[in-house]
């Protein structure tokens, strides 16, 4: 499986619509509906490409926007870039708010050192946003569900646009016998 | 996941707080706990006539359960940092982020992040002091 590439398509439903997952009754009453946005990490051979189209989630969608980190030579690895790829079903940018407080934001993604990315019980992507990089956490200490092995670290190459990283980080984890589920 | 596990106080508690929830919690009410693990379920603690219960909110209905003894202290009067985790509902990782942010505020604790576990639910993550 290649690693080379790691593709966050963020999916931006138009204001209004509910993803295929949520129903009316399901937002808490004390919930304003506004805008949702779903998330899908996948590992690629090739960077997206604006304007192509991608059957994700039982809808077709197109990429409006690219935004790329690049890897560090600081911490090597398989991954060569990471890309959040801005989806709308018409292919129109989409207006997103910046952050809440301006408060710059790290992207850490759990990886098994396998090739595949960490799931969560219902095999949606693990992944975390927080103010501190987790480059901080010793080698070989549990992280999460997982004992982390090393880091690969990301940054923003291309034009920065609201929502961006201040940077990215892929945690590569190897998941012990012990803690597998069969 | 980063989960607190020590005791804990609440130092300022006036009518009513919503608290990050203890990931190993002392004996908790049956129906608190499936609160815990509903996304569209929130709980929290409140001071009624003197008394502390937990506040289960679910479709806009409200049921009150005894809480055993006070809140925990948010504040360690030894001034360790300790690490808080409360899920919160979310339609985008913005307003996770938002949501979370808000809530470190009305509580006095420092916002760390956000962790997406299942579906619309996000890990708020919290601790107490900047370290």
């Amino acid at each position: 499986m290649t690693t080379t590439h790691l593709v966050k398509f963020v999916l931006v439903y138009p204001p209004g619509q509910l993803p295929p997952d949520v129903k009316a009754e399901d937002i808490p009453d004390d919930e304003p509906i506004g805008s949702f946005e779903d998330y899908i990490f996948q590992f690629s051979e090739q960077p997206p490409e604006l304007g192509t189209n991608h059957h994700l989630n039982g809808n077709q969608w197109t990429i409006a926007q690219v935004q790329t980190y690049q890897a560090l030579q600081s911490t090597p690895g398989a991954t060569k870039a990471v890309h959040i790829a801005i989806c709308t079903p018409d292919g129109a940018v989409p207006q997103r708010p910046d952050w809440s407080g301006g408060q710059p934001q790290v992207l850490y993604i759990p990886a098994l050192t396998n090739g595949t990315l960490a799931l969560n019980e219902d095999g949606t992507n693990r992944y975390g946003i927080a103010v501190e990089t987790p480059l901080n956490i010793p080698l070989n200490n549990i992280f999460e569900d997982w004992t982390l092995k090393y880091f690969q670290s990301f940054e923003l190459v291309s034009a920065s646009a609201p929502q961006s990283f201040k940077d990215v980080v892929i945690c590569w984890c190897k998941q012990e016998p012990a803690l597998v589920v069969v | 996941m980063l989960r607190q596990t020590g005791a804990i106080a609440l130092t300022t508690i006036l009518v009513a707080v919503s608290l990050p929830k203890k990931v190993e919690a002392q004996t908790v009410n049956p129906a608190v706990q499936a609160c815990f693990s509903n996304a569209a379920c929130t709980a929290t603690v409140v001071l009624l006539g003197g008394v502390y219960y937990w506040a289960v909110t679910q479709s806009g209905v409200t049921q009150h359960f005894p809480h055993d003894g006070e809140p925990g202290h948010l504040e360690n009067p030894e001034g360790s940092t300790e690490q808080w985790e409360e899920t919160i509902w979310a339609g985008s990782i913005s307003e996770a982020i938002s949501k979370c942010q808000e809530f470190a505020q009305q509580n006095g604790v420092v916002y760390v992040g956000v962790v997406h576990n299942r579906g619309r639910s996000y890990v708020c993550q919290v601790r107490t002091y900047r370290s």
